[in-house]
């Protein structure tokens, strides 16, 4: 199998290089002059201090790998791209604007094409990666498994039992927040305002449209709160992040055409994201499918259309409508990743939240350091992740907030983990959950505000959680 | 010593996750931010990440044993090489040790360890009013420890001065492995002032493992001026007049078109596009004298003909006015794959002639140059904009910056080699434009008292050879005429 | 450069130079009661070079001189067989008002200097004791400096370039005429305060500064020491800086000393400020009248002693100046000395005292009882000045730093035969 897989790879000096489709792109290379600017910005660097893992570092090996001067297969090349959350701090601070997170997922998708990995890890990450976040109605029904777990004292039997922590898995569960009581199926629910003013396509898998599916009712409501008719479009798949980040490009670029055959329908409308990976993701399919003839063009136009919640709500014509109900509470704002530094959306969160009454918000120090969650890594990387994790839940529950404000799923299950481990008591809130708070949640659909129409299609159905 | 012998011993000394000498580890550290071209890189034959000075010491005597140089690392973003092992050997890398570890407000000093970010450091002391004054562009990257070894300055030492008036003392590891503190909190230590001898000695002399550094308290009031001027002479002379009116700016920084051009429509700082030249003017102190100064300035800069003064005193909009002057690096690093940063300190009544000069190497050399650079005290950035897949650019590059520091330090001219980025590898061999074998000879005195073995840093600061006794000339030149008084 | 003028001369500086060049006195000068068998003035840094060269050949101990105002710092010298004068050298070599620099020869006198500066409206913010007599480059190698050290540090911060004549008959130059430089290691700072024991400094270059457009002073007078730091320290934290402040023991009691520099109303508010910190009972002192007030509170400061007297300087960390000058003033009455006078800048950390000592002539005992005591309570004690007789067997300079030999191969690079000063800097250099 070893040598099958190494037979394709260009040998220079007795090194392996790079071979077949997907390599880092020696002119995106070249970009980096190692200035060392990005250093402070990165959390592996920040913990390790090491420049190996610095994005200048990683960089600099993958260059030395295409100029022969550093095995492709060498482990420390693969420790490398792997130990990188891509994160994307250090494109945000790049003075000479490199574009880190496409080098990465080559490098990665490099090791995956070339390098055997054992058994179990190939497993994991196809059933994982390929399998169950490959479509929609296998997650919802892992999904309302967990919450027929969480809710049926079947967890707390198990948990007495010792199981989770005996399988390793204690903390995946402890991470796990209680689970939406029903999914958000496509073309299942829709929000028509009572005045609407533009119609926007909502993204809805995998983990907002199950575990979070009430932050994304949420998001619904306040768009719909703001002048937008809220659609679920039918047939959407994972963004396909996850594979992306993981090096597995042929499954990302499948999800990507599947995605964007399901949103050609709504036309030019945003394509709205909750969640800050998914929508980093999705602005991201022009350049995965850029050799695909078939669908270069339409995923640039995609790509175009997507905005994130903040972002849509940041830009709405003439001003947010004035949220009047106080959610009097002391909150702090993690920045994800995938919101600050790869889609560099800072302001708009924040601006949403100053302008929820009787909210006050209080900044930590370093807000736009990765908290650990890195999409799986926190699965895969546990002590980087959960040293990542203690650092910013110190920083975090160091303001006093009551409610640790994030974007991102991801994101959210890490800090709950983190924040518990800590002692802390703070629960951790998407934007747009205060923000619909501050509207009247379900009430104001009752005062008018908008109206929720609940055509159960029978096309997508697989069940909801079952209850 | 043989390697394995070395990294066991070193491990001794940090534990096995202090030390990397795998070759793919080892590739790593074998830049920093100096051009590639400009300084070659070269490959540690280990690296050890300490956290104690006592660990710092261990390593230098380890090192010792073994016959091997000694190069201390902070983040690595120096420019002229100083961080690169030039001839193997060990690299110290100072940033596990990044801890602040006092800040007295009554005595106004901090106590901090070399790893600790320039910025970090302001950002920690600013909520009770004070701040760290040296502000090298790369402050949000770069290492105290590193400022010391280059003595970094940055736009407002015009008014607050450089790295060595702001240190007051420094625990340093000698190239003897011994701890040692020079200066310190109280004033008036006995003897020779070692403490300013380090500061800028390209880690040559010794490895700061604290630093003692003075707090500037933060002023009561701060105004930014905008002045546009149509060319660079009229900005030059409003340089002018606002030194001759008896103005000390915190800061006073120039930037030409081709920079405005490249800012602003990535920035939206506002400064204006049909500008020849913009002066960001930065006046702080108490309020009153701050207005009063202000509204002088503005109208000495509408005098030597400035087309637009705009001021800012809320935070915000400083900062705005600020960001394309601090991103103009970047904004011009998009422009083209590589650029090359120049580093020359000319008189203040140089600049207009210097500037000219710069335009004509610009045409010559078929290099776009651009000029963003500290005009309050004279240090010049230019900035040459190249794509180093271009067959004989880098030569170009390097040969149009040959020209132009032989003419800044000419005598006509009376210019410095480097402002703030150091000597190193990268202008070693220019040294010589600028000091006879005399002067070096009394600064090599110092290398030998502090390095007998010359440990630290090698190939460094002096001419390629002159330290090593591979080429005698320059050595032999000032022996011959003195009686053999420096013994190297 | 007027120094070429006496270079040309065939004969060079020789006993041409003995005819008082610039009208400066030509008797042998003594250190510590011993004479300098000869003076020379030289009249280029050349010559200067050259002097150093031949004494180093003939074996003879050497004194730099400038303007002979701080001739009791330091220890006694192991020897002392030539004195090289820098009276002739001291030219304004280069002053740019537009580029705020300026280059001087070592025989400078301060005052001079300054009215130079003045002419276009610059300074150096700095003062030292008799400024009318005291040289550049006299004041760069003994590091003194007055109160303004506070605001605006002392001459090794506006040092930007030094040339210096060496032992070996060299002369080097470090730094420049422009206000930053990293080109080399920093020499100019290294030569500050080495009290020319590794080289003659001939000329130095500074930046210099807008001269403050005007300056007012606050005085007030206070029973008791504890009171008077209180208020300097309320003084001191105050958001207009003051550009120098100290607290002295005189007749009525300590007197607190604050003085702004600014534009008029700047200073008005600050001594407003100032006022309301002091309370009743302070005096204002405007512009000229300020001036001359600190001129005569530095020149107090000078470095002399009479033959009873001893005056010294204890330095800690600024936060314990209290606690050092309570302590300083415990140490002489414990030793049966009197206080003539007590100056603590506290900003600063160091208190500087005149002390009477009874015991005169023979002080020697109570004054090595008297260093080991301050030693016990500051971090650094210097006797600037003493009875030559007393200081024979101390160290002035107080211990020894753990780098002194460091120091002491830096002065062997320099120096081989510790021609220079011999035995009069810090561990007996």
């Amino acid at each position: 199998m070893a040598v099958a897989v190494e037979a394709d790879l260009v040998q220079i000096g007795g090194l392996r290089g790079y071979g077949g489709d997907d390599q880092p792109d020696p002119d995106l290379l070249r970009a980096c002059v190692h200035c060392g600017m990005c250093l402070p910005s990165c959390p592996t660097y920040r913990l390790t201090g090491q420049e190996m893992s610095s994005p200048r570092g990683r960089l600099w090996m993958m260059k030395a790998v295409g100029d022969g001067r550093l095995d492709l297969l060498d482990p420390a090349f693969d420790e490398q791209m792997y130990q990188c959350l891509n994160c994307r701090a250090c494109e945000a601070v790049c003075p000479s604007g490199v574009h880190y997170g496409p080098l990465v997922e080559a490098a990665r998708q490099q090791l995956e094409t070339h390098r055997p990995r054992p058994l179990p890890q190939r497993v994991a990450r196809r059933v994982g990666i390929a399998w169950l976040f490959r479509d929609a109605r296998r997650m919802r029904a892992a999904v309302a498994a967990l919450r027929f777990y969480q809710r049926s004292g079947l967890a707390a039997v198990v948990r007495r039992a010792g199981i989770p922590r005996r399988l390793g898995l204690a903390d995946l569960e402890a991470m796990m927040p209680p689970v939406s009581r029903r999914a958000l199926v496509p073309g299942e629910e829709r929000w028509v305002p009572a005045h609407p003013e533009r119609s926007v396509a909502l993204f809805n898998t995998c983990m907002m449209g199950t575990v979070f599916a009430d932050t994304n009712r949420a998001a619904a409501r306040v768009l719909a709160h703001n002048g937008s008719a809220v659609d679920v479009p039918v047939g959407q798949q994972c963004c396909g992040a996850l594979a992306v980040h993981a090096g597995m490009m042929d499954e990302a670029r499948d999800l990507a055409r599947t995605n964007i055959d399901a949103f050609e329908a709504s036309g030019d409308d945003h394509v709205v994201v909750t969640a800050a990976g998914c929508g980093a993701a999705l602005k991201e399919y022009g350049h995965l499918l850029k050799d695909d003839p078939a669908y270069a063009g339409r995923a640039e136009r995609f790509s175009a259309r997507v905005r994130d919640v903040s972002e849509e709500l940041g830009a709405v014509g003439g001003g947010l409508v004035p949220p009047t109900r106080p959610v009097r509470r002391r909150v702090t704002y993690q920045e994800p990743c995938h919101l600050a530094h790869a889609q560099r959306i800072t302001i708009q969160p924040r601006m949403l939240l100053a302008a929820i009454p009787g909210l006050e918000l209080v900044e930590m120090r370093e807000s736009s350091l990765c908290c650990g969650s890195a999409g799986i890594y926190n699965l895969i990387r546990r002590a980087m992740a959960d040293e990542l994790g203690d650092r910013k839940a110190g920083n975090a529950l160091a303001t006093g907030a009551e409610t640790v404000v994030t974007a991102n799923p991801g994101c959210a299950m890490q800090l709950r983990t983190s924040i518990r481990r800590a002692g802390g008591g703070a629960d951790v809130r998407h934007v747009v959950d205060l923000l619909d708070e501050a509207y009247g949640g379900e009430a104001a659909g009752r005062a008018g505000s908008w109206a929720c129409d609940r055509a159960r299609t029978k096309s997508d159905a697989v069940p909801a959680a079952a209850d | 010593m043989d390697q394995t012998t070395l990294v066991a011993r070193l491990e001794a000394v940090v534990g096995p996750t202090g030390v990397f000498h795998r070759p793919a580890d080892l590739l790593v550290y074998e830049y920093d931010g100096s051009v590639d071209g400009a300084v070659d890189t070269a490959r540690p034959a280990a690296v050890v990440l300490p956290t104690s000075a006592e660990q710092v010491a261990a390593v230098v005597r380890i090192a010792n044993e073994a016959e091997l140089p000694v190069v201390a690392r902070g983040a690595g973003t120096g420019l002229s090489g100083g961080a690169v092992a030039q001839r193997g050997g060990i690299i110290v890398s100072l940033s596990r040790m990044d801890r602040i570890l006092d800040v007295d407000r009554d005595d106004r000093t901090a106590l901090v360890e070399p790893g600790v970010i320039n910025l970090e450091l302001s950002e920690h002391t600013l909520p009770g009013g004070h701040f760290f004054a040296p502000d090298p562009s790369s402050q949000k990257a770069c290492t105290i420890g590193g400022n010391v070894a280059e003595n970094a300055g940055g736009p407002h030492c015009l008014k607050y001065g450089v790295t060595t008036n702001h240190v007051l003392g420094l625990e340093v590891v000698l190239p003897d492995g011994r701890i040692v503190w020079l200066g310190g909190r109280a004033a008036h230590t006995p003897g020779y002032d070692l403490t300013a001898a380090l500061v800028g000695s390209e880690g040559m002399l010794g490895i700061v493992t604290k630093a003692l550094v003075r707090l500037t308290p933060a002023p009561e009031a701060t105004l930014v001026l905008l002045a546009a001027f149509g060319d660079i002479d009229g900005a030059s002379q409003a340089v002018s007049s606002v030194i001759a009116a008896g103005v000390l700016p915190a800061a006073l920084e120039m930037m030409d078109a081709l920079t405005i051009q490249a800012v602003e429509p990535a920035y939206h700082a506002g400064y204006p596009l049909d500008a020849g030249a913009v002066l960001l003017i930065e006046l702080d102190g108490a309020t009153d004298e701050v207005r009063e100064t202000g509204e002088e300035v503005a109208a000495l800069c509408a005098a030597a003909g400035a087309t637009a003064v705009r001021a800012a005193t809320a935070k915000a909009e400083r900062d705005l006015l600020w960001k394309g002057r601090k991103m103009a690096l970047a904004a011009m690093g998009r422009l083209a794959p590589n650029y090359y940063l120049h580093d020359t300190v000319v008189p203040r009544s140089k600049l207009p002639i210097t500037l000219r000069r710069v335009g004509e190497v610009a045409r010559e050399f078929d290099i776009p140059i651009a000029n963003v650079f500290h005009a309050g005290d004279g240090n010049l950035h230019p900035l040459m904009l190249f794509d180093r897949r271009e067959r004989g650019a880098v030569e170009r590059v390097l040969a149009a910056s040959n020209e132009l520091l032989h003419f800044c330090v000419s005598p006509e001219i009376g210019g410095a080699l480097s402002g703030e980025h150091g000597i190193g590898t990268e202008k070693r061999d220019h040294i010589t434009l600028v000091y006879t074998a005399d002067d070096l000879a009394a600064m090599a005195g110092v290398k030998n008292a502090f390095d007998p073995r010359l440990t630290f840093n090698p190939e460094k600061l002096f001419p390629k050879g002159y330290m090593c006794g591979e080429v005698r000339a320059l050595r032999a030149q000032a022996l011959a005429q003195k009686h053999g008084i420096y013994a190297f | 450069m007027p120094s070429e003028a006496v270079g040309r001369r065939p004969e060079g500086w020789g006993q041409a130079g003995v005819a008082s060049a610039n009208g400066r006195p030509t008797g042998a000068p003594a250190i510590d009661g011993l004479a300098a068998g000869r003076v020379l003035h030289p009249g280029s840094a050349a010559q200067v070079a050259d002097a150093l060269a031949d004494a180093v050949s003939q074996g003879l101990a050497v004194a730099p001189l400038g303007g002979g105002t701080a001739l009791a710092l330091g220890n006694v010298p192991d020897r002392l067989d030539l004195a090289l004068s820098t009276a002739a050298l001291g030219d304004v070599i280069a002053y740019e008002p537009g580029d705020l620099v300026l280059s001087v020869g070592a025989g400078a006198r301060l005052a001079d200097v300054q009215a130079l500066l003045a002419e276009h409206g610059q300074e150096l913010p700095f003062e030292a004791p008799r400024g009318d007599r005291a040289t550049i480059g006299g004041l760069v190698a003994t590091a003194i400096a007055g109160p303004r050290r506070l605001a605006n540090g002392t001459l090794r911060d506006l040092l930007i370039g030094i040339a210096v004549a060496h032992p070996s008959g060299t002369v080097t130059r470090a730094g420049g005429m422009v206000v930053k430089n990293v080109t080399g290691f920093d020499l100019p700072r290294l030569y500050h305060g080495s009290l020319g024991t590794l080289g003659v400094i001939v000329s130095a270059n500074f930046k210099v500064v807008p001269a403050p457009r005007h300056e007012a002073t606050v005085l007030a007078v206070t029973p008791d020491l504890a009171a008077a730091l209180a208020a300097a320290k309320s003084v001191g934290g105050l958001a207009s800086r003051p550009g120098a402040l100290e607290v002295m023991l005189d007749g009525e009691g300590w007197t607190v000393a604050a003085r702004f520099f600014g534009r008029p109303g700047t200073v008005d508010s600050a001594v407003a400020a100032a006022k309301g910190v002091l309370g009743e009972g302070t005096r204002r002192l405007e512009g000229a009248a300020s001036t001359a007030w600190w001129r005569r509170y530095v020149d107090g400061q000078a470095i002399e002693v009479g033959p009873d007297e001893v005056m010294v300087r204890a330095a800690v960390r600024p936060r314990d100046s209290g606690s050092l000058a309570e302590a300083i003033l415990g140490v002489i009455g414990e030793h049966g000395v009197t206080s003539r006078a007590v100056s603590v800048s506290p900003g600063l950390g160091t208190v500087v005292a005149r002390l009477g000592f009874p015991q005169a002539p023979d002080g020697a005992p109570a004054l090595r009882r008297v260093q080991r005591a301050l030693l016990g309570v500051a971090d650094h004690v210097t006797i600037l000045a003493a009875p030559p007789a007393w200081k024979a067997g101390l160290d002035v300079w107080g211990e020894p730093p753990a780098t002194l030999d460091v120091m002491r191969a830096l002065k062997s690079q320099f120096d081989p035969e510790r021609t220079l000063n011999r035995g009069r800097f810090a561990g007996h250099i």
